[in-house]
């Protein structure tokens, strides 16, 4: 068995112009025609998940792990059914929270928040836009909470 | 790790060729993938369809896994 990590996938399908393309459509093509044994780790699978819910409307995103495992024939390991655990969190949580348009890093912290973490007064990171609206508790940029701190200063 | 072709039998896995290994051996039975239905190659052609209508969020792959990844 061969294992596929995420920007083998993403390539295939997002980056058609990519010198890499023909090569990558080759051994895709041995794995999809059963010469070789294609897998992908649960995990990665959700990174692409991830990548591409930005794209794919919202109630679309459930159906992507199972329709990617079916359409390049992959072995999803662990099998998400069997081992739904992920980092405190469950996949359905995780791809639930990818239907917002998160990547997997962004969505394990959403659901961490979430559950672990929901008496937190907020999440500081300098991309606060992409967070905006898409998790438990507030979100500023840690200037803006520095000026709510010390209203009038600018440091 | 040896691997060895078996075929279902509607019941059992039937090896191929004999096996090697004492009587009682626990081993791991690889499940092949199955086949997408009508309706998945359906739903794929419309997702494959709204990605080719948006352009990716990043310009290249590198910088699609650099921002999935949070490389520096």
């Amino acid at each position: 068995m061969i294992l596929l990590d995420s920007d083998v996938l993403i390539l295939d399908f997002r980056y058609k112009r990519d010198p890499r393309y023909p090569v990558n459509r080759r051994v895709l093509g041995q794995i999809l025609s059963g010469q070789v044994l294609g897998g992908i780790t649960s995990h990665t699978l959700l990174e692409v998940v991830g990548n591409m819910s930005f794209n794919v409307p919202s109630a679309d995103v459930p159906l992507l792990p199972a329709l990617l495992a079916v359409q390049y024939n992959l072995l999803v390991l662990p099998d998400p059914g069997a081992a739904p655990d992920y980092a405190g969190c469950t996949v359905p949580e995780l791809i639930a929270q990818m239907g917002v348009k998160m990547s997997l890093g962004d969505a394990v912290q959403a659901v961490q928040i979430a559950r672990f973490a929901r008496n937190a007064q907020c999440l500081l990171t300098w991309n606060a836009k992409h967070f905006m609206g898409k998790i438990a508790i507030p979100v500023l940029t840690p200037q803006e909470w520095l000026n709510q701190q010390q209203p009038g200063t600018t440091p | 790790m040896p691997v060895v072709k078996a075929t279902f039998d509607g019941r059992v896995c039937v090896p191929s060729s004999p096996l090697d290994i004492p009587e009682g051996t626990q081993v791991d039975i690889v499940v092949p993938p199955r086949k997408p239905t009508e309706e998945e190659n359906r739903k794929w052609q419309e997702i494959l369809a709204a990605l080719d209508e948006s352009p990716p969020p990043q310009p290249t792959l590198e910088d699609a896994m650099r921002a999935m990844r949070k490389y520096p």
